[in-house]
């Protein structure tokens, strides 16, 4: 369900912890207190008297003595068994849980009776009456405080990864599993950091729920390991578990098992080593999916490791009838280990398919825990220094608590968000960025800034539009900005939900996106293709020239062949270095190019000045080198070959063509020039040439002389570039089809 | 480098040219069309003005001076170096040499103060005729430049409130200039305009002046503005 965000739920559990910490410590304080600490010696199985509380109500008795008996009660060495159920038979747990019973009903009199008996050198037995109080939170035994915590910890713990994956079976699994060990380690605590006795009843409803827990957790990490990384059975199969060892539990509980032994810890043992087993053939059967290994590595080394060094240095020697080496409080603390490494998995190994950003939103809860801390920190600081004036109070508010406070808070709490225009730039800067990865970078970066969410990540299927998904904890994004569609999850910090104005704004951004980047790809595609027909001209016009003036023998014909090349780079200069040349400039250079050429070869010009010298129609690139190069070309060939005395020149325009036409009086055109030179120029180049932009070129011989005829259309539209161009292509294939980087 | 003490009577050419090989063919060009020059060349700006300084009067005291001026210079530019000419010995006819014939330089050139221009890639013979044309006053006109001044002259008539000024254009040149913008030769326009060649080449070479005094004063009007505020 939506309404379960993460934050929700984790600040629902961190009150469900305060009140249980606040239980489990009434329960242990609300106990008579001697303010004594018992020991048992090994070597004399005596309770010994190894510290008085100097506040406490025993403060005038001397330690160390041995504590023989309380009232009536001769104590035995059992008494002070730290868990009940070490005893191997239940009449051995039924009989200690009477006498603590008794013993508990004597502390709670006004009076209390402690018989102190002599030391070894026999002195006389002393009788010391202390009147029970209210035991003080500092005299609980670090055992205490290790099983508090663990109990704590692994509640959250569990809880954090549930909050992150709330319908997941495994998740799930997982938090009940540190439900209960929680539920163990409490009660534990509670009785097992007693100082002498707690009555008989509320210790037997302790132990039951301690057994609860402990075997609690056991089938939930049976069952946990059954279906992760990969279901080994059918969902129903998974009952069989409880279906085994509640009634197990049961029979415990009610001591209807032959000996508390079999009832209590061959369960648990057994339970182990099923985790065990099970782990094994989740490693067998995963061995082709490295990932699926490497969660479970790690989760089931720390359950394995966990709850193996509890059950192998607590239960195990219990079972061998032999003394547990370490004391089972602290040995909880082995618990805590599991979910710690739990942790490590998640972070490195994508445990239950989570990954860094899962730490996110305890950073969020710490900033949480951080406020409330200073404010009580303010209270009670200011209950204590109650002689502190007023004006000091304010300055100390004023200075030093609202500063720190609202910095934290900013941190932590509030929520950045764009104003329109700033979203705007965003938008621009991302499409503006120079390198795909930099886009990429830019787009993902705005979307945190956004939305804040705990994830983005690469979403795994195809997605054409933007879309909300989980009601409202998941925004799909399609492919944009060089990066591959995207899922953003728990937004805010998990702190909102995504909803149909973020819907509405997501798709926005994504159209300008879209918008922007086709622009930067059309000029992106015209600035290539300008480069490629200048880098043309240079290879096909100016490099070919040079090549054949490098094979003229005569110094005369490699000079001319170098002033083409020259006149060649000067028109493609004048050709960039306006927008567009204008015909009727075009007509005015080439005609006093001409003149001079042919006068200088003794040929006069007649090329009158016409209507079209006016037009200021604009040449595409293309057509501008094409009409000049024809022209030069038709010029060229009337001073080698024509052998003329004039050369008329007409240039017309009309219906989008430039008719032009190059006449000379001269001995007329022989087929072998008609042909071309070797050289690849001459009037076959013309007529290739204008042919490659749509245009057409002819030969017409005249009375006397030739004339060379050339049409070109005006306008792109018309022109049709008839060249194989290679890159060109390629290029705009690529841009065709976007493939973008992740 | 330095001329040794030459007779008077000698015709006189410096150029201006940082490129060695093309120093030495413009040098070669020189010489085909003026037989008993003595030519001087210089690399630099900062040489060229340090030769001007020592040997700028004498050269400017004989008649038929030369000096061919590249644009390019390495230390800065030929525009300059016209100035220079045009302010301290304007008896020196200034040539400039370049590529390209609708270059902006070449028009700020003309503007500077130059009275030609000679096309570096061309044939040396063409060069030699272009040249002579230059010494006897018929400076060519490409027709990138000769729009360029019109635009010019059109803009100053409108700035300037003063019709008597000497550096707006007579209606002829006006003609003069549309024509050759249009591409057409000076024998040509001339026979558009029904005018001897001589005339229109005439015309040409006051334009050229025109454009240098207007230039100038409106460097000049520049120049005060700037100091009033």
């Amino acid at each position: 369900m939506a309404l379960w965000l993460p934050n929700r739920i984790i600040q629902a559990t961190l009150l469900l912890c305060v009140a249980i910490v606040s239980l489990t410590l009434w329960t242990a304080l609300h106990q008579p207190w001697l303010g004594l600490s018992l020991n048992l010696s090994p070597e004399t199985q005596a309770i010994t008297l190894v510290g008085i509380h100097p506040a406490g109500p025993s403060r005038g008795i001397a330690a160390p003595a041995r504590l023989a008996a309380v009232g009536s009660v001769v104590l035995e060495p059992d008494d002070l068994v730290e868990e009940p159920d070490m005893f191997e038979s239940y009449e051995q747990t039924i009989r200690f849980l009477r006498r603590q019973s008794a013993i508990a009903n004597l502390l709670r009199q006004p009076d209390v009776s402690l018989r102190l008996a002599g030391g070894a050198s026999g002195a006389a037995d002393i009788v010391a009456v202390v009147k029970p109080a209210s035991r003080p939170i500092g005299d609980l035994p670090a055992a205490f405080w290790v099983q508090l915590v663990t109990g704590v910890g692994t509640l959250l713990i569990g809880v954090f990864v549930l909050a992150l994956r709330p319908a997941d079976l495994a998740t799930r699994l997982f938090a009940l599993s540190g439900a209960m060990i929680a539920l163990s380690a409490l009660t534990a605590a509670v009785y097992s950091s007693r100082e002498l006795a707690i009555d008989g009843s509320q210790f037997r409803i302790l132990s039951a729920l301690n057994h609860a827990g402990s075997l609690g957790f056991g089938m939930a990490m049976i069952s946990l390991f059954l279906i992760y990384p990969r279901r080994l059975v059918p969902l129903p199969a998974l009952w069989i578990v409880p279906a085994v060892f509640a009634p197990w539990l049961a029979a415990d509980i009610l001591r209807l098992a032959p000996t508390q032994t079999i009832g209590s810890q061959l369960p648990t043992l057994i339970e182990m080593l099923l985790i065990v087993a099970v782990v094994l053939v989740q490693w067998i059967v995963n061995r082709r999916d490295p990932r699926a290994r490497a969660a479970l590595a790690w989760l089931g080394l720390s359950v394995i490791v966990g709850a193996g060094a509890f059950v192998s240095l607590v239960i195990a020697p219990i079972l061998i009838q032999s003394v547990p080496a370490i004391q089972q409080g602290y040995a909880f603390g082995f618990f805590l280990l599991i979910y710690a490494g739990l942790s490590l998995g998640v972070a490195r190994y994508r445990l239950f398919d989570l990954s860094e950003w899962a730490f996110r939103i305890g950073f969020y809860t710490g900033g949480m825990l951080l406020l409330f801390a200073i404010d009580a920190a303010l209270i009670l600081l200011l209950q204590m220094q109650q002689a502190t004036s007023l004006g000091v109070a304010i300055l100390f508010v004023g200075f030093a608590y609202l500063p720190l406070r609202n910095t934290l808070w900013s941190r932590f709490v509030a929520r950045q968000s764009l104003a329109d225009h700033e979203i705007f730039r965003s938008v621009i800067d991302v499409s503006l960025a120079n390198t795909a990865p930099e886009r990429s970078a830019r787009w993902r970066a705005l979307l945190d800034k956004l939305f804040d969410p705990l994830a983005i990540e690469e979403s795994g299927e195809a997605v054409s539009a933007v879309d909300v998904l989980d009601e409202g904890v998941e925004l799909l994004l399609p492919p944009v900005a060089d990066t591959s569609a995207l899922a953003i999850r728990y937004p805010w910090q998990g702190r909102r939900l995504f909803s149909t104005p973020h819907q509405d704004l997501a798709r926005e951004l994504v159209r300008l996106l879209r918008y922007t980047e086709e622009s930067r790809h059309a000029y992106e595609r015209g600035s290539r293709e300008e480069r490629n027909r200048i880098a043309r001209d240079l290879h096909d016009d100016v490099g070919a020239r040079l090549l054949s003036g490098l094979y003229k023998t005569e110094i005369g014909d490699t000079h001319s062949v170098l002033r083409d090349a020259i006149a060649d780079i000067r028109t493609i200069v004048s050709g960039l270095s306006v927008e567009r040349p204008v015909l009727g400039d075009v007509i005015a250079a080439l005609r006093h190019e001409s003149g001079e050429r042919l006068g200088a070869a003794g040929i006069d010009l007649h090329w009158p000045i016409a209507a079209n010298d006016d037009s200021v129609t604009p040449l595409d690139y293309r057509i501008y080198r094409c009409f000049v190069s024809a022209h030069r070309e038709a010029i060229s060939n009337v001073i080698r070959h024509a052998r003329a005395r004039n050369v008329e020149i007409r240039v017309s325009e009309a219906d989008g063509l430039l008719h032009i036409t190059v006449a000379d009086d001269g001995i007329g055109i022989d087929p072998v020039y008609a042909a071309g030179s070797p050289s690849g120029h001459g009037l076959r180049g013309i007529i290739q040439r204008v042919g490659d932009i749509g245009g057409n070129a002819g030969i017409r011989p005249q009375r006397t002389g030739t004339a060379v005829e050339i049409t070109l259309p005006l306008t792109v539209c018309h022109l049709v570039d008839s060249r194989p161009d290679a890159h060109l292509d390629a290029a705009d294939r690529e841009k065709q089809t976007p493939v973008f980087e992740g | 480098m330095t001329l040794p003490s030459i007779p008077a009577s000698r015709r006189q050419v410096l150029i201006v040219e940082d490129q060695a090989d093309t120093r030495a063919w413009l040098g070669q060009m020189v010489r085909s069309a003026f037989k008993d020059a003595d030519i001087a060349e210089t690399p630099s700006c900062a040489a060229t003005f340090a030769w001007l300084k020592v040997h700028g009067a004498r050269m400017a005291a004989n008649s038929g001076a030369v000096a061919l001026i590249d644009l390019g210079m390495p230390d800065g530019s030929g525009i300059d170096i016209i100035r220079e000419l045009n302010a301290r010995y304007p008896a020196i006819l200034r040539v400039v040499t370049t590529i390209y014939d609708d270059d902006r330089h070449l028009f700020d050139a003309i503007a500077a103060g130059a009275q030609g221009y000679l096309l570096k890639d061309r044939h040396p013979d063409t060069m030699v005729q272009y040249l002579y044309r230059i010494d006897q006053g018929e400076p060519p006109l490409s027709p990138a430049i000769a729009h360029r001044m019109l635009q010019h002259f059109t803009q100053i008539k409108r700035q300037t409130v003063d019709p008597d000024s000497t550096c707006a254009l007579t209606a002829r040149e006006v003609d003069v200039l549309r024509l050759l913008g249009r591409g057409l030769r000076v024998v040509e326009a001339a026979r558009v305009l029904g005018l001897t060649h001589h005339t229109v080449a005439g015309y040409v070479k006051v334009i050229y002046r025109k454009l240098n005094i207007s230039s100038r004063a409106e460097a000049a009007i520049e120049a005060a503005r700037r100091g009033l505020t």
